[in-house]
């Protein structure tokens, strides 16, 4: 049975769209903000506007979609926010007051400012940073890297959604990239869903389609949330669990799968290190250089040692049939223990009973969901962005979860997110032509480079800062600290964006970019199988320009000319030379026809046959060597992150003395409304979603005395904000919610971001966006 | 020629009401400021997303409203001047150059808010038509309300809310075809119609 | 509030002004034609027959201000098969037409008495086909026996009190006319005191949104029910209306009773215009019962 019968799902050609009259031309373009989605669209253009975006297909029909937002883009295209020419300040930084410039004179200032900066205090000096505005190859987030590679500049790291995914990605071994779990359409085959985390239908509607086909297929689906979400409603169960105890949750599934024996055993030994001996004086994996004494060449090539049951010895692992799982064994002397009873002994800690105090949860619920994770498998994890100091142990302990039970790196078993981008591609000689040289800062980190003077012991000074894609001062933590510490520290800054926002209000000079559908583009995934172009549709607005013709200009000016005379379809060309790409058939001339090449299959499995990237190659569930995320010279307490051990958030939590002080846990969510800060003005949505306003459930609105529509000031020592409530029974009551990514100018007072904290975590360098406390008063 | 009736069906238990399907009705059919042809309701609490009930026993839907193409609409009979009439594949519509603005399909209609009246000249954000060009104006002094996108549906195409839908929770065809994936549908699962007991006799089919 | 509502309110009202006032001069002239001579009767009911026209017209321009494109009113009778719109709009005009048309023949001198007759049903119809909108939306407040017994209480009052106003004190032979004008006037008072009794019948079953709806798709999906405001403006409005004609029917009755000087005259137009203002009251609550959330 086709769905819809009878109708075309969508235009099948640029052309056919027979409603349409003859003079309306259609593009082929792509959604390329950070919504991890992709979308493809067909711009519609009548007299050289763009009246209509619609959605367009996809080979597989399964990968069409589309979304409220990706509907509303002529109202981006036509947004009365746009930012029409260069400007520069004239009043002070954040009044607002800027003047018209050509963009003769806003490149000569920014050259002749990078260069006297760069002569005079080093090529660091200068800094590119960028978050998430545009996640495409030419103009997106990656699209700086080569200017401020070829200018040796700094790069800040965006230090955001890499706790629980660096957490994961250490086990894996892919560290801190996006890329873990399978295609989300795979979901579809899994036959127990746990959405941890995620408010799914707003921030990933597209995978929820794939969540609900498994449900109606027969699978179970748990929603982990404190939050009673739209998933949680349609959900077989729901677990509202305390706000930043999931690492408690995750480890205690672990210590139920391991003490009632439902885990993989022949997984575990196949594919995990879990017969790896671990030295109890060092907590390193015993090797066979440890034995021999003979240092190996390299250090892959030294064998792991695993203990012989048989045999009653220990033997590389290449000559053992059997390996133990568990034990402690003594080997020429070296104390010694399994990973597995490590494991076993660490979360031996977390008994259902511990756990659920600390998640505020039953302990049968605990049971519950460790057997249908163990054993109604294949069996997903379907994670948000922890946002709290732990979540690199809730990541962590997901990764033991899948270890143990196999749930990985097969059709419907899956943990981790998603974002499988640049597979086939040449992509090193486009980002860094003469290689990485760039230092890399993680911007939370940037304060106290920017305080001491110093990166790595060495003085660092940075006088410019160039932000594209990224609305900083509206999307990173502490906002009153970027305002008044950050910001004022740095000479110079130019600020690329296509609208007006909290950040340019900041720029020293400001340029206008062009919308995505004003410039050539190439995407590939990362949560879709296709590579795609998108098209120009229309001609830039205004005076605005693509961001690689900004640099373009730049470069020129910064004597780097050279390297970007390659036209926007020559660096395309550049990246898909490659053999892989042709063998999937990737070719421009194909690309430049079909606008969408299928170049990998659908519902796409990773990890095929279990080949992790991690030293071992195996799920490396005990980590012998923790490391921190980025270097920043700073050592990490290794004996703490070798096994997860559960710390509790840094401020949101019960114990915290400043919760008497800020009894309420203050949450900064998506809505679909928004992308972020991204379609803050737009009309239609500005209808239906008119204002921003604070979610309290009806509880703790009694107590404070607020009633619904009343306003309200929401505050702690960092900042505040002045807003309406709504009360709303879906708040777990003790917790606020004010959904993300309204401009500052749009509340009462303050901003939703003067409140959040801008604390540095050594290990994962992620903010930590949810894990605050806060008070709700009546205005 | 064989018979058609067209229906609408909308699974509720998909549905996440996330307005895609608002929002493409709103461009797809230029439609002016303030007004929405297709509204996602919360089935809940009072405002939009607040579920039913006190934390945790809590309920949550969304139903989504426009015109349901009634087989016998109140607003056909209540409409004194033809400008709203039923087509013979059952699309009922609505004549902007016919209509005398006298709101009686406003008072008639059983279903809140599926109709609305341009009291003034419908106001756009931008100077120019959006949407699908086949559109008509929109005009000061006229009824306007949800047209199952007539012109999209006569020459293939789906209605722009059907084709859009992130969780593919709308359907849209021809209810006489047996074969059809509504009928078969509406054969296997459990479905309802609103206030049924107005006699309209809706195509608008929910699916729960 | 009712800003928007005048136009139908005028209509409305002006049309039952018309019918009633036609209908009981219609009456009248019957009776007066057995005690008095048709010529007589003729003369005396003759100004109210003349006014009903413009009356009926009055009634017709305004509903024009109630329709979003008036130049289009022309198609507003395309469907007399099913719409009470059309209907209406079709009866009141050839009320219009009708009277039209033995007004010319009276002019001549010649009286139609069937035609007359025809004409009152047809104005009649024309109010039972405006009540016939209302009730059909099956709206609370308006879908109820109330809208009939409004709408021909009004007629009736209207017809009652405008006829006694035109024949009040006209000596018909010996006798005063003021004695036959007593009983119909004295129905009026009964209608009155039956609409109070069913208007209250009708606050008492009146569902507003301010009651906690009962949690259901039905509550979620139906046009607005009432709310606590239209519904306190309909209660007072009514009740008040319902007390000023009440006021002036009770004032018209004292007069007929007992006054006899040439004050009457004067004294009985202060009633009419005491039982028009309640009648403009208690209609614009009726008209408060459609006005929802836009208001
Ligand atoms: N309190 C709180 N804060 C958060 C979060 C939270 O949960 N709570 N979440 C965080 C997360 S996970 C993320 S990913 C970040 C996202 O933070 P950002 O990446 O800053 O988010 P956006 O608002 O999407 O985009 C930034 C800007 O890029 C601009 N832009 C878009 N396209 C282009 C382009 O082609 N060229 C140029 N030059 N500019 C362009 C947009 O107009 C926008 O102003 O927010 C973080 N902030
Ligand atoms: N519409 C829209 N979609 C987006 C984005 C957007 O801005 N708008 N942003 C995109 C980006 S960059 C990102 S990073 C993703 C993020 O995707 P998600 O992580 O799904 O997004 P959040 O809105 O942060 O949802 C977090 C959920 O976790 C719940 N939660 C809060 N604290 C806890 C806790 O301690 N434990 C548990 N178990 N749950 C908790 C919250 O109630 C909320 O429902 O979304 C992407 N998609
Ligand atoms: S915003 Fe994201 S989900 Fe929406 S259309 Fe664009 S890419 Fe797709
Ligand atoms: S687009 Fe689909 S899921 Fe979204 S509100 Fe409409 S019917 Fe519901
Ligand atoms: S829903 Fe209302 S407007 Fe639509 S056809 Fe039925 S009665 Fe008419
Ligand atoms: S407003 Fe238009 S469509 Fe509605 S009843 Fe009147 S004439 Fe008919
Ligand atoms: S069928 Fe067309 S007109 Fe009707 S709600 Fe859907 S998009 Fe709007
Ligand atoms: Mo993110």
């Amino acid at each position: 049975m086709k769905r819809n019968e009878g109708f075309q799902e969508a235009a099948p050609t640029t052309n056919g769209n027979t409603v349409q009259h003859t003079d309306e031309k259609i593009f082929s373009c792509m959604c390329v903000g950070n919504c991890q989605s992709r979308c493809r669209l067909f711009v519609h253009v009548r007299d050289g506007k763009a009246v209509k975006t619609s959605m367009a297909p996809f080979s597989d029909p399964r990968y069409n979609r589309v979304c409220l937002r990706g509907l509303s883009h002529v109202q981006r295209v036509y947004d009365p926010n746009r930012l029409k020419y260069p400007m520069k300040r004239v009043g002070e930084r954040g009044e607002g007051k800027f003047e018209r410039i050509s963009w003769e004179e806003a490149i000569n200032t920014i050259v002749t400012k990078f260069k006297g900066y760069q002569e005079e205090f080093g090529k660091q000096s200068v800094a590119f940073s960028t978050v998430s505005g545009n996640m495409a190859l030419l103009n997106g987030m990656y699209s700086s890297y080569r200017l401020a590679n070829l200018m040796k500049a700094t790069q800040t790291d965006y230090s955001l959604d890499m706790a629980d995914t660096f957490g994961l990605g250490r086990v894996i071994g892919s560290g801190g990239v996006f890329n873990q779990s399978n295609d989300p359409a795979d979901l579809a085959n899994a036959k127990t869903i746990i959405v941890w985390a995620a408010n799914i239908t707003d921030s990933h509607p597209h995978a929820w389609r794939s969540v609900v086909e498994a449900q109606e297929a027969g699978a179970k689906i748990v929603v982990i949330d404190p939050r009673f979400t739209t998933a949680a409603s349609k959900a077989d169960q729901w677990i509202s669990i305390r706000p930043g105890a999931d690492p408690a949750l995750a480890m205690s599934m672990a210590n139920v799968i391991i003490s009632e024996k439902i885990y993989d055993e022949s997984y575990l030994l196949a594919h995990t290190v879990a017969p790896f001996l671990v030295r109890e004086d060092t907590k390193r994996f015993l090797r066979q250089s440890d034995l021999t004494g003979e240092k190996p060449i390299k250090k892959s090539a030294d064998p792991y040692i695993v203990w012989d049951s048989e045999a009653g010895e220990g033997n590389t692992l290449d000559l053992v049939k059997q390996p133990a799982l568990e034990g402690s064994f003594t080997i020429s002397g070296f104390k010694v223990s399994t990973a597995f009873s490590l494991l076993k002994e660490q979360m031996s800690l977390y008994p259902p009973e511990t756990a659920a105090k600390l998640c505020d949860i039953n302990p049968q619920e605990i049971r519950d969901l460790a057997r249908l994770y163990a054993t109604n498998k294949p069996s997903s994890i379907y994670p948000g962005f922890i946002q709290y100091n732990n979540g690199l142990q809730t990541g962590h302990a997901w990764g033991i979860l899948a270890s143990l039970t196999g749930n990985i790196a097969k059709t419907g078993a899956s943990v981790g997110h998603c974002g499988l981008s640049m597979y086939n591609l040449n992509v090193l000689p486009f980002l860094f032509p003469q290689g990485k040289t760039s230092p890399v800062i993680p911007w939370i980190y940037l304060k106290e480079v920017l305080k001491t003077g110093e990166f790595h012991g060495k003085p660092h000074p940075i006088k410019a800062m160039y932000f594209h894609g990224s609305n900083v001062v509206c999307n990173a933590t502490n906002q009153k600290e970027i305002i008044n510490t950050i910001l004022p520290a740095i000479d110079f800054i130019v600020v690329v964006d296509m609208v007006e926002t909290d950040t340019t209000k900041y720029a020293d000079i400001v340029l206008p970019a062009s919308h995505w559908f004003e410039r050539l583009e190439f995407v590939q995934g990362p949560d879709q199988p296709y590579t795609t172009l998108s098209e120009k549709a229309l001609e830039p607005a205004y005076e605005s320009k693509s961001d690689m013709d900004i640099y373009r200009l730049i470069a020129k000016g910064m004597g780097l000319g050279e390297f970007f005379e390659p036209t926007d379809e020559d660096f395309i060309k550049m990246v898909l030379d490659t053999d892989a790409a042709r063998a999937a058939g990737l070719t421009w001339e194909r690309l430049k026809k079909e606008k969408a090449i299928q170049t990998l299959p659908s519902c796409w499995v990773n990890w095929k046959g279990n080949k992790f990237p991690s030293p071992s190659g195996r799920m490396e569930f005990y980590l012998e060597n923790p490391q921190p995320r980025i270097d920043c010279g700073i050592e990490i307490d290794q004996s703490r992150e070798h096994l997860p051990i559960f710390e509790p958030p840094l401020e949101a939590w019960p114990d915290n003395p400043l919760s008497k002080k800020y009894p309420l846990i203050y949450h900064t969510v998506r809505h679909r409304w928004r992308l972020h800060s991204q379609w803050y003005g737009t009309p239609w949505l500005r209808e239906l979603d008119p204002e921003p306003a604070v979610r309290i459930n009806p509880q703790d609105a009694e107590k404070r005395g607020i009633k619904e529509g009343d306003t309200v000031e929401v505050f702690n020592d960092r900042g505040h904000v002045v807003i309406k409530a709504i009360l709303n029974e879906a708040q777990r009551p003790g917790i606020v919610t004010v959904p993300k990514g309204w401009q500052k100018e749009q509340f009462i007072a303050g901003s939703y971001q003067e409140l959040t904290n801008d604390h540095v975590n050594t290990s994962d360098y992620n903010q930590s966006f949810y894990d605050v406390l806060c008070e709700v008063r009546k205005v | 020629m064989a018979k058609k009736r067209y229906v609408m069906l909308v699974d509720m238990k998909r549905c996440v009401g996330c307005h895609t399907c608002a929002i493409a009705c709103k461009q797809g059919n230029n439609l002016p400021k303030e007004i929405w042809w297709n509204r996602v309701l919360t089935h809940g609490g009072p405002t939009m997303d607040t579920p039913h009930g006190a934390f945790p026993n809590l309920e949550l839907n969304y139903l989504t409203l426009n015109c349901q193409h009634c087989e016998d609409p109140a607003c056909v009979k209540a409409c004194p001047a033809e400008a709203t009439y039923k087509r013979e594949d059952g699309l009922v519509m609505q004549d902007y150059e016919s209509c005398l603005g006298c709101r009686m399909c406003i008072m008639a209609c059983p279903y809140n808010n599926v109709r609305t009246y341009n009291e003034e000249r419908p106001e756009y954000y931008l100077d120019f038509p959006v949407g699908d060009s086949a559109v008509d104006e929109q005009q000061k002094g006229t009824v306007s309300k949800c047209t199952f996108c007539h012109s999209r549906v006569d020459s293939g195409l789906l209605p722009n809310c059907v084709e859009v839908c992130p969780v593919k929770a709308r359907y849209f065809g021809n209810i006489e075809d047996n074969e059809s994936e509504v009928s078969q549908l509406l054969e296997t699962r459990e479905h309802t119609q609103l206030l049924v007991d107005k006699g309209t006799k809706p195509s608008v089919y929910y699916l729960i | 509030m009712l800003r928007k509502e005048w136009s139908l309110i005028v209509n409305s009202l002006m049309l039952q002004l018309a019918a009633g006032m036609f209908t009981f001069l219609a009456v009248y002239r019957l009776i007066l034609t057995g005690t008095a001579g048709s010529e007589e009767a003729i003369t005396l009911t003759a100004p109210g027959f003349t006014l009903t026209g413009p009356v009926i017209l009055t009634g017709m321009i305004a509903s024009l201000f109630h329709l979003g494109s008036p130049a289009r009113a022309y198609r507003s009778v395309f469907n007399i098969g099913t719409s009470w719109l059309s209907r209406e709009i079709f009866f009141t005009g050839v009320f219009f037409a009708l009277w039209l048309f033995t007004y010319f023949m009276e002019m001549r001198g010649n009286e139609i008495p069937f035609l007359m007759w025809l004409t009152a049903v047809i104005g009649l119809l024309g109010v039972l086909s405006m009540a016939y909108i209302y009730y059909s939306t099956g709206k609370p407040g308006w879908f109820s026996s109330n809208t009939f017994t409004g709408f021909f209480g009004t007629t009736l009052i209207f017809g009652c009190v405008s006829s006694t106003l035109i024949l009040y004190n006209s000596s018909v032979t010996e006798k005063n006319i003021n004695t036959l004008l007593l009983i119909p006037m004295l129905l009026a008072l009964l209608i009155l005191i039956i609409r109070f009794a069913t208007q209250f019948k009708l606050f008492s079953s009146l569902t507003t949104t301010s009651g906690k709806k009962e949690f259901s798709i039905d509550n979620l999906v139906s046009a607005p029910s009432l709310t606590e405001k239209s519904a306190a403006l309909y209660k007072s409005l009514t009740v008040w209306g319902l007390g000023f004609s009440t006021l002036g029917v009770c004032l018209s009755l004292v007069i007929l009773f007992n006054v006899t000087t040439g004050a009457g005259n004067l004294m009985l137009a202060v009633s009419a215009v005491v039982v028009a203002i309640g009648e403009l009251l208690g209609r614009s609550g009726f008209y408060s019962l459609g006005l929802h959330e836009e208001a």
